[in-house]
Parts: C-alpha cells; sequence; structure tokens
C-alpha cells in the first residue's frame, strides 16, 4: 500500500579509522550508526556522480536555472558528509546561478571542481566499506 | 504506529528518515510533489517531511496542496540552505517547523515526535460525556457526571465560542490538555491551527525564542530568523501548558500580546501582529506567586478572566467506575484481549477507595496495566499494583521515604533499587516516582552547595527563583543551618 524505499541496509560495515576521523561529524549526526552512514554513501556514490556531471554540462549550455537546482541537489546529498569547504562553495554557485551571472558561475566551479571530485571520491570508498 | 511521508528526490533522506524514524513510525516516501500528494490522498498521514526543492513543484506550493488536502497534518520542511526565505515564509502561513540539512537523527526524531504529538493533540476529536456507553467513539472521551465535572462541561460550552483566553486550573492528570483541546474543537477559530507549548520545558531564553521567534544573530546560535508561535499560530489558539514556569521578562511580553496582540521577534525591533487565543493552564498557585512577587499580578488578571478548574479524582470518586469501564473497553480493544469480560467487585471497591494521587492518567495507566498483566477473563485485586491494594493514602511524592531512610534517599544512590522495587509491585508510576527521587537529590545536593542561599541555588540549578521555592515546598525541604527533608515527610 505505501511504498518503502529500497533496502540498503549493509550489515556490519568495515570503516577504517582514517574514515572514521574523516567523517566523525557525519557520524556524529547519525547518532554513530556506522551501517546507516555506509548505507548512505552507497546510495549518495552512485546518484552524485551524474548529478556532478548534469550540473558541468548546464553549465557549458549556459542554463543556469538548471544550474541553480542541480546544485541545489548536490549540495543536499553531499552535506551528510561534508558541510565546510567545497559544500560551501556550491552556495556561492548556486547564488550566482540563480542572479544569472554566468562568469560568475563558471569561476566558482573551477574553484570547487577538483574538491567535489575528490569528495565524492571519498564519499564512494566510504560506501565501498562492507565486508565483502 | 503513526504515519509519516516523507517527499524528497534525495533517495538518502528517504533511507536516513526511515531508518531514524522506524522506532517511532511507519514511514513512507515519495520523490515528487505528485507521488506525494498521491500517496496523501490514499493514505492517513500524522506528519510530513517536506524537502524545500522538489523536481516538479517548488515546497511553497506544495504545501498549500497539502494544506488544501489537510489542514491540521504537521509538515515540517527540509532544507539545504538555512536561511531559506520559502521556509520562513512556510512557517509564517502554519507550517509545523523546519529543519535544516545535513539532518540529524536525534533532532528529526524528536521533531517528528512533536508534529505527531500536535497532530494527534489537534485532531483526535474530544467528546464530552456523562455516560461512558458512547458507541462509535474513535477519539478521546472526556468523562464525569459529578457535579464538580458536569460544571467543566458547561463552562467548556459556555466559553469556547468567546474569543476570550482562558486559564485551566488544576493538578497533574486531571485533564487540562483535553479541556484546551475541547475549546479549540469546538470554537470559531477550529479550522485554524491549534499549537501548544509547555512553558516548563524549556529554559527561560529559548521559551521567549519559541513563543516570539528571533531574528538572525539575536544571540550566539541564532544563525538564522526563526518565526515564534505567536507568529505561526496567527488566526489559530495557542494553548500554554505550565504557564506558571515563565520568567518575568516572558510574562511581560505574553502580557503584551493578550493587551495588544503585537510583539517583536527577540533581537528585533519591528513590531508584529498577532490574532491569537490564549488557553492556559497550570497546577502552581499563581495568587501565591504574585504575592511572592514571582508572578505578574496583571498577566495573572489577564489570564483568568475565565477560569476553568478541574477537580482531582478523590473529590468526584463517584466518577471512578465510570471512567474504569471507559479506560477498559478501550485497553481490551487496544491491546486485542477480547476474552476479557471485566473486573471483579473486590477489584472495583478498591479502585474506588484509593486516593489517585496520579489522577485519571494514573487510572488509566493502572487499567492498562491490569489488562496486559491479567491472564483470567475478570481482573482480581492481584494483578493492582500494591499501593492500591494497600490502601495506602500517603501521597506519592513521600512514598520513596515509606522503604527507605531519609539519609539513603538523600544519597541518591537508591535510585536503582526504588526504580527495581517499583516494577517488581507493578506500579504504573516508574517515570514520576524516579523523577522525583532525582530532582529531590538534586535540589537537597545544589542547596547544601549554596548554604541554603535560594538565589544562588536557582541560578545554578537553571529554574526560577519561583519554581525552587514551589519544589521545596512540595518535597517540604527545610533550610536551616543544614539543608534536610522534614523527618515526617
Amino acid at each position: 500500500m505505501i511504498a518503502k524505499p529500497a533496502s540498503t541496509r549493509i550489515e556490519a560495515a568495515v570503516v577504517t579509522p582514517e574514515q572514521r576521523e574523516r567523517f566523525a561529524p557525519a557520524l556524529n549526526r547519525v547518532a554513530g550508526d556506522v551501517e546507516l552512514l555506509v548505507s548512505i554513501a552507497a546510495l549518495v556514490s552512485e546518484d552524485a556522480p551524474e548529478v556532478f556531471t548534469s550540473l558541468q554540462s548546464q553549465l557549458s549550455k549556459r542554463a543556469l536555472s538548471e544550474v541553480a537546482a542541480l546544485g541545489h541537489q548536490l549540495k543536499g546529498m553531499l552535506s551528510t558528509f561534508e558541510t565546510d569547504g567545497p559544500v560551501i562553495i556550491l552556495q556561492e554557485l548556486i547564488h550566482s546561478a540563480r542572479a544569472g551571472d554566468q562568469a560568475e558561475a563558471e569561476r566558482v566551479l573551477r574553484r570547487c571542481n577538483k574538491e567535489l571530485g575528490d569528495l565524492i571520491d571519498e564519499i564512494k570508498r566510504l560506501g565501498d566499506s562492507s565486508p565483502s | 504506529m503513526p504515519h509519516v511521508l516523507v517527499i524528497d528526490d534525495d533517495r538518502a533522506i528517504h533511507l536516513l528518515a526511515q531508518r531514524s524514524l522506524s522506532p517511532i513510525a511507519d514511514v513512507a516516501v515519495a520523490s515528487t510533489a505528485d507521488e506525494g500528494i498521491s500517496l496523501l490522498r490514499r493514505n492517513s498521514f500524522d506528519a510530513v517531511l517536506l524537502d524545500i526543492m522538489l523536481p516538479d513543484r517548488n515546497g511553497l506550493a506544495m504545501y498549500c496542496e497539502i494544506r488544501d488536502h489537510d489542514r491540521r497534518l504537521p509538515v515540517i520542511f527540509m532544507t539545504v540552505e538555512a536561511t531559506s526565505q520559502t521556509a520562513i515564509e512556510a512557517m509564517q502561513m502554519g507550517a509545523f517547523d523546519y529543519l535544516a540539512k545535513p539532518l540529524a537523527v536525534d533532532s528529526l526524531r524528536d521533531l517528528v515526535e512533536k508534529a505527531i504529538e500536535q497532530r494527534q493533540i489537534s485532531s483526535i476529536p474530544v467528546a464530552i460525556s456523562a455516560d461512558s456507553r458512547v458507541t462509535g467513539n474513535t477519539g478521546e472521551l472526556f468523562i464525569g457526571r459529578s457535579k464538580a465535572m458536569l460544571e467543566v462541561f458547561k463552562a467548556i460550552g459556555r466559553v469556547s465560542k468567546q474569543d476570550v483566553p482562558v486559564l485551566i486550573r488544576g493538578e497533574s492528570g486531571t485533564g487540562k490538555e483535553l479541556v484546551a483541546r475541547a475549546l479549540f474543537q469546538h470554537s470559531h477559530r477550529a479550522a485554524e491551527p491549534f499549537l501548544a507549548v509547555n512553558c516548563a520545558a524549556l529554559p527561560d531564553n529559548l521559551l521567549e525564542s519559541e513563543l516570539f521567534g528571533h531574528e538572525k544573530g539575536a544571540f550566539t546560535g541564532a544563525e538564522s530568523r526563526r518565526i515564534g508561535k505567536f507568529e505561526q499560530c496567527n488566526g489559530g489558539t495557542l494553548f500554554l501548558d505550565e504557564i506558571g514556569d515563565m520568567a518575568p521578562s516572558v510574562q511581560a511580553k505574553v502580557l503584551r500580546v493578550l493587551q495588544e496582540q503585537r510583539f517583536e521577534r527577540v533581537g528585533g525591533n519591528n513590531e508584529l501582529t498577532t490574532n491569537v487565543r490564549i488557553v492556559a493552564a497550570t497546577n502552581r498557585p499563581l495568587e501565591q506567586m504574585v504575592e511572592d512577587g514571582d508572578y505578574r499580578e496583571d498577566l495573572l488578571y489577564r489570564l483568568n478572566g475565565v477560569t476553568i478548574e478541574l477537580p482531582p479524582l478523590r473529590e468526584r470518586q463517584g466518577d471512578v467506575e465510570l471512567l474504569l469501564q471507559h479506560f477498559l473497553s478501550q485497553a481490551k480493544r487496544e491491546l486485542k484481549k477480547p476474552d476479557l469480560e471485566g473486573v471483579s467487585p473486590e477489584t472495583v471497591e478498591l479502585l474506588t477507595a484509593y486516593h489517585w494521587p496520579g489522577n485519571v492518567r494514573q487510572l488509566r495507566a493502572v487499567i492498562r496495566r491490569c489488562v496486559l498483566d491479567s491472564t483470567m477473563p475478570v481482573i482480581v485485586p492481584d494483578v493492582l499494583p500494591k499501593e492500591i491494594i494497600g490502601g495506602r493514602q500517603r501521597e506519592s511524592s513521600t512514598m520513596v521515604e515509606s522503604v527507605l531512610s531519609p539519609r539513603e534517599s538523600n544519597s541518591g544512590a537508591q535510585l536503582p533499587n526504588l526504580v527495581d522495587r517499583l516494577l517488581r509491585e507493578k506500579s504504573t508510576n516508574v517515570y514520576a516516582e524516579a523523577v522525583e527521587y532525582v530532582e529531590r537529590y538534586v535540589l537537597l545536593k545544589v542547596l547544601s552547595e549554596t548554604h541554603g542561599n535560594q538565589s544562588q541555588a536557582a541560578e545554578l540549578l537553571g529554574i526560577t527563583r519561583g519554581k525552587l521555592r514551589d519544589r521545596i515546598a512540595t518535597y517540604q525541604i527545610v533550610l536551616n543551618s543544614g539543608v534536610s527533608i522534614r523527618d515526617d515527610a
């Protein structure tokens, strides 16, 4: 009757001490539930690269309202794991896209492009932290 | 189990909400506004978590559609932009609250719990009856045929449609919230919001912000503008529970709203107007507090233009049997005990003779516990809690001393023993008694530290002096060269 989200529960997730430290604030937000964080990472690492690629593509097509919406979507996905650095810069990208400032939006994306890619990779590695 | 709908295009949010809320609710999810509306039309929900930006609609448009469908359904906005103007506008239109992303499990669960409670408060009908044999009643029944309760019912009927503040007074567990809900449901404002705030549950500065809102930067941690309950509830009814537990600064602002329907957000200069009916409740001696200088006399007179006094259950023992019948049939249905036939005459006699310090709430809890524990078709005295079988007539606040010496009770170390004993005795008041034990210990400890200085103690405890004095009286704490509990307490 009521649709349920797909089950993505990962049993006995194994994360490295470095990952625990890197994502300590995120782990704190999920009340220390490592399995939940790893499950979310697995979903975000599937969805975020596609959104990031679309964002880059829409920016090159000067479709700024799409860029603002995709930036918003990407910020929501990534902020579960990181609230500083590239995620803050994403907000600048959203503002400039909403303001219709193509040049500023391109400049901001260039500034955070690599960091966003690195963050998505880190989330992917966290999402892969299942025993097998 | 309550039902919660999450509308967000992020699958990770679906997963987070489902896993976080699974202990308190069944969670359904939708990725678009259209899917969400479709689910809302086909199912009944108790709260909605709504993303501010959806692929097919913006959050505000979606919120309007939800309101058109069900005005009383609490909607919590989720936004990755904490200062989102849309979220503020939604709050001004009556949305329940908003959460900033990234979501934190604990705050998400707390807020959804509050929303579900709000849904129950504002939507479950309160029927008033002098007879428990009301068939087909799916809401809550306000029962009593004693003279005192008939007066309460008449007062509700008299004042519900008048747009005046009402003060509800009575001991804990007598049903003050039910009166507030009945007043709201029978008022001209029944289609508008009904919000409840427990003034004792929040520290003074947070209470002020909760009621009046705040501007960005008004205090440390005020990262964005927040809409308060007076603004959010415009056109509706605001239930201020425990109105006696309010700092003087908040009292002054509430008085101004009562007099002029005007206020400012904390840290703001703009004067805002609101049209809110206030229903307040307390079990505190407000007149005494006025004499002691802890409560504003002008606020008291504004509040108690109409007062409804709820009698304690011990003063309407004729109603116990009526309430017993009602709670029994309710528990039988809800706890799935179709074979239960009733209660033995001896059990009825004991229940009627008991003094019920926790009032109707305690009676209901005892009946449910008996229904759960009973393996026979008839409830016999054996399944009753010990305090009822023993016919003890002492107040619950002194029960700890009945088994523990004052020295032991003051040490704080006996809490596990107390809880074990209460569980053994099948008490239905474990939480209240454990909290009382801890509260008394904390008060004695802090008062000892300050050598009985109440101002310093109140400051350390983070409560008002009035509240501290009230607790000192409740626990019969004697302040002399040392600090102690009266021996005969």
